[in-house]
């Protein structure tokens, strides 16, 4: 069996006395869907922060392909190819919705400050490419027609999906997408149910937290349960719907 | 015998090292000066007085810091504002006993420079709150340009002076003793120093309003939840933090020569102290301004003083690079969102 | 439509370089005995004109840093004191010391310690902004403030290299072999011609991927960071290019002195220099020219109307002045005044027209 291809061992993370996360053990294989999810509170979107580097952990070990990211900065993290969208979405404001796009490919471009006051060949070049595959990656979420609008003007479901194309632009083998379908309604979420489909069967591997429990046990190849900062669950959907501790749980919440 | 981590030891041993070579260094220079221990008490004494007014105008960043995340540069304008309103109403033809003027000078000073201070944060600040920082700085600049340009129009470009408190005429009582000498005015303004606290602590502790700047300070967010009104607490901070300024101008009055433009070195100075302490610490901020008085005078008397305003720019230098949560202060230098 | 705007950066150059070679020529040839400032009714002379040029350099670099990086610096009179006086000192090398007589009187030397100069303030500000970028919120402010206080307090200090605080006399001239870049009307050409090619180099930035990435670190730090962004690193950058092109400034400044002294660097400069920024838009890199010269305009107004209508010394107006600009230009046409003002423009007219029946 090959390794896997995020091992998150023994994580924690306290926050002035609180335990946020608790010693907190998965792993992501290659090519799965994985879905984090439990109530409000229970350091799903820390785990997240710790994984993308946003936070120190306290304790524990994160490894992306064999790697230590513990202590690495969050570009240095999505150098590596893992990245990764906000819960609320955090958008480039005056700019266009390519050019936030462009951000995107950011660690995957080079030319230098020279080549860029010169507009050197080699710039020229590049930006030519970057251009290319920003609006490739808006194609992909279906929204090359606005390529030149200002990001913060298109309808919030426009704006979640443009954060997935930009976080694409990194090239990622791991993407981290943080409550995708928060605030999408019905149909909106059963589009990017199709789209996280599509970039998985692209090789690119998957983790999510979401709230909405329908939308996770149709999409999920794996879930992991978490409550009150540790894990209590493991498994495909039709074994997490019955395990008892869950749904005690989100009755519990409920 | 609780463990010591190893980290912790090398971090004390550099300190002790530091402390050792600094001392070194001072008493180097000190004796090709001929410096004898009573000069060193005496400018460890003159540097608490200057100290106290440092740890005054810290107070005022901090209060406006903490409350509405703004460093506001105008402060050392409410310093000079203060001096310069007291000594003018002081010099009025009013038919009072000098004492009594000067009473009414400080009230009226302070009373003056609260009023526009309030009104600076309503024309100006409060009307730009939901800028970026780089914007609401910038203001503050403006603030500062404007203030020092209408004092040089009232007052001119002469200082003044205040008489000392004790005496009322320019001479104050010199207390002696084994060769070093102390103004009574130091006294006057220790006194203040020590009022202001605990006026300033009763105030945050046990007054609803002093609670809800505390609150807001703590939580903007959550303060407006439970109906703690962010408006005027912005005024108050700014309305606290001149009359923080004006009380260090007047009582420094007599010991320096109040003009138009000291408001920029004094509030860099208080800027220091404050970031000496933490930025967001009271208490810090006291101890940030003693600190930075005493510190300033030994290393100005043991080499010349030009160098005076450069030490206090070296201090906020290495403490922004070295130890940005303030000497005092602890735990984590904002790694948190 | 779209064409234009693609090409409003190469369409502006290519303007301001004719408006900047014509100025440039009335002096030069002074057709019918006309001089450039008879058309400004002497308000701006062509040593105005050099003096706007110069600070338009340093504003250029300041716009990059507070308008795109999102981050202020209260010294940059500091990174323009240091261009400044590695130029004085460098080119009276061998006249004050008789160090490298022979190398230091070539026509080319003075144009190697510019470089020199500009490396040496670039290497600085690296050094001062490296630690500081690592904090969170403004502290540069704070640091470069402090920064630029000790380098106008030290170079007051040791005679013996800046020559106190009476300064430094006896630059050169700069020379191209042996022609001689003076008067005054050939210096002009020289420093807008480096005025225009720092606009071009800013503009080219501004729309690289450091340009996109200062936007978006300005925009939100935490995104940025996830896209990829090494957020420390791209403020850096901006600071040192910042520094960079403030002392190309102050070389340039001090050969068109001939000399220099601390006066000029101090904090009131630093302010003077965001004041000018601020006025032409932070984010505006065509606003630095206007930013500047409409500072040296109202000053120079100010300056000369106010004694003659209000018979006192105007120096304390003319701040007043500055204070209450900034203040209401921060308020209400954050974007500066010709981004800003554009805009309040354009809404007004269309307000109008929609209101026409």
């Amino acid at each position: 069996m090959p390794a896997p291809l995020l091992e998150v061992i023994k994580l924690r993370k306290e926050f002035g006395g609180l335990m946020a996360v608790y010693d907190v053990d998965f792993a992501v294989e290659s090519g799965e869907i994985l879905a984090i999810i439990g109530p409000n509170g229970a350091g799903k979107t820390t785990v997240f922060n710790l994984i993308s580097g946003m936070l120190p952990p306290t304790a524990g070990d994160i490894r992306f392909d064999g790697r230590l990211l513990n202590g690495l900065a969050p570009h240095a993290i999505t150098g590596l190819g893992l990245a990764r969208t906000f819960q609320n979405v955090q958008l480039f404001g005056k700019m266009t919705t390519l050019e936030n796009v462009m951000v995107g490919c950011h660690s995957k471009t080079h030319y230098g400050l020279f080549a860029a006051a010169l507009r050197l060949p080699s710039a020229r070049a590049e930006e030519a490419r970057v251009r290319e595959q920003a609006m490739e990656r808006l194609a992909r979420v279906g929204l090359e027609e606005k390529a030149d609008e200002n990001a913060l003007s298109l309808p919030f479901g426009q704006q979640r999906l443009l954060e997935v194309a930009r976080a694409l632009a990194a090239e990622p083998r791991l993407l981290l997408l943080d409550e995708p379908g928060s605030g999408l309604n019905r149909a909106e979420k059963e589009e990017l149910e199709q789209l996280v489909r599509t970039i998985r069967d692209d090789g690119v591997t998957v983790l999510l937290v979401e709230h909405d429990m329908q939308f996770v046990m149709s999409i999920a190849d794996r879930i992991i349960v978490l409550e009150y900062g540790q894990k209590i669950a493991e498994g495909t959907p039709v074994q997490i719907q019955s395990d008892t501790r869950v749904i005690a749980a989100y009755l519990g919440e409920g | 015998m609780p463990r010591i981590p190893r980290s912790k030891l090398a971090r004390i041993a550099a300190i002790i090292v530091l402390t050792v070579a600094i001392t070194a260094l001072v008493i180097g220079l000190g004796s090709r000066k001929n410096l004898q221990p009573k000069h060193y008490v005496q400018l460890i004494l003159d540097g608490f007085r200057g100290g106290s007014i440092y740890a005054l105008m810290a107070l005022g960043y901090v209060t406006v810091y903490t409350v509405t995340g703004i460093i506001n540069f105008a402060q050392g304008e409410f310093v000079m504002l203060g001096a310069l309103i007291s000594i003018s109403v002081y010099n009025m033809p009013l038919p009072l006993p000098p004492a009594a003027r000067l009473v009414v000078a400080v009230g009226s000073s302070i009373l003056l420079t609260t009023l526009i201070g309030i009104i600076v944060e309503r024309v100006a600040i409060y009307p730009a709150r939901l800028s970026p920082t780089v914007t609401l700085i910038i203001i503050t600049i403006g603030v500062t340009i404007t203030l020092r340009a209408s004092a040089l129009l009232i007052w001119g470009a002469d200082p003044y002076v205040l008489p000392a408190f004790s005496t009322l005429v320019l001479e104050d009582h010199i207390f002696r003793f084994g060769g070093v000498t102390l103004q009574a005015q130091s006294l006057w303004i220790w006194g203040t120093l020590a009022v202001v606290l605990v006026l300033l602590y009763v105030f945050l502790e046990h007054t609803i309003t002093g609670k809800a700047l505390r609150a807001c300070a703590v939580n903007r967010r959550a303060a407006q939840l439970v109906g703690i009104n962010p408006s005027r607490m912005s005024m108050l901070s700014f309305g606290l933090a001149a009359a923080l300024g004006a009380i260090g101008g007047i009582v420094m009055g007599p010991v320096t020569r109040p003009i138009y433009d000291m408001g920029l070195m004094l509030g860099l100075r208080g800027f220091v102290a404050a970031i000496l302490g933490g930025l967001v610490s009271a208490p810090g901020a006291v101890v940030g301004g003693l600190l930075l008085g005493v510190v300033e005078n030994i290393a100005a008397g043991v080499t010349n003083p030009t160098y005076k305003s450069v030490v206090a720019f070296v201090i906020m230098i290495g403490i922004l690079l070295l130890r940005p949560q303030g000497i005092i202060g602890r735990g984590e230098t904002g790694g948190e969102q | 439509m779209k064409n234009v705007r693609a090409h409003a950066n190469t369409i502006g150059v290519i303007t301001l370089s004719v408006v900047i070679l014509v100025l440039g020529a009335i002096d030069l040839f002074r057709p019918g005995g006309l001089r450039f400032s008879d058309l400004t009714g002497r308000v701006v002379t062509t040593d105005t004109m050099i003096r706007i040029g110069i600070l338009t350099i340093v504003v250029v670099g300041l716009n990059l840093l507070m308008g795109y990086a999102g981050q202020i610096s209260l010294g940059q009179a500091g990174f323009y004191a240091l261009g400044a006086y590695a130029s004085a000192i460098l080119t009276t090398l061998s006249t004050r010391h008789g160090i490298l007589v022979g190398v230091a009187d070539q026509w080319w030397w003075p144009w190697l310690a510019i470089v020199i100069g500009m490396g040496f303030t670039g290497g600085f500000a690296y050094l001062v902004g490296r630690p500081i970028f690592r904090l969170k919120g403004n502290y540069l402010a704070m640091a470069t403030l402090g920064m630029g206080i000790i380098i106008y307090i030290l170079a007051g200090q040791f005679p013996e290299i800046t020559g106190g605080y009476d300064g430094l006399t006896g630059i050169p001239r700069l020379h191209i072999g042996t022609f001689k870049l003076w008067p005054m009307q050939r210096y002009y050409f020289l420093v807008w011609g480096a005025a225009i090619a720092v606009i071009v180099l800013a503009l080219n930035i501004v729309n690289s991927r450091t340009g996109r990435a200062w936007r978006a670190v300005h925009s939100s730090e935490i995104a940025a960071g996830a896209s990829g962004v090494d957020i420390e690193r791209s403020k850096l950058r901006a600071l040192v290019i910042s520094a960079v092109f403030a002392s190309l400034a102050g070389s340039l400044y001090a050969h068109f002195q001939s000399a220099v002294s601390p006066n000029p660097f101090s904090f009131r400069a630093s302010v003077q220099l965001v004041v000018m920024a601020a006025v032409g838009g932070l984010a505006s890199i065509w606003g630095a020219p206007f930013g500047v010269a409409f500072v040296f305009v109202v000053r120079d107004l100010l300056r000369s109307r106010l004694e003659d209508v209000l018979h006192v010394r105007g120096s304390g107006y003319e701040l007043i002045v500055y204070g209450v600009i900034l203040v209401l230009i921060m308020i209400f046409l954050p974007e500066g005044l010709t981004a800003g003002g554009a805009k309040l423009l354009r809404k007004r007219w269309r307000s109008a027209a929609a209101g026409d029946p």
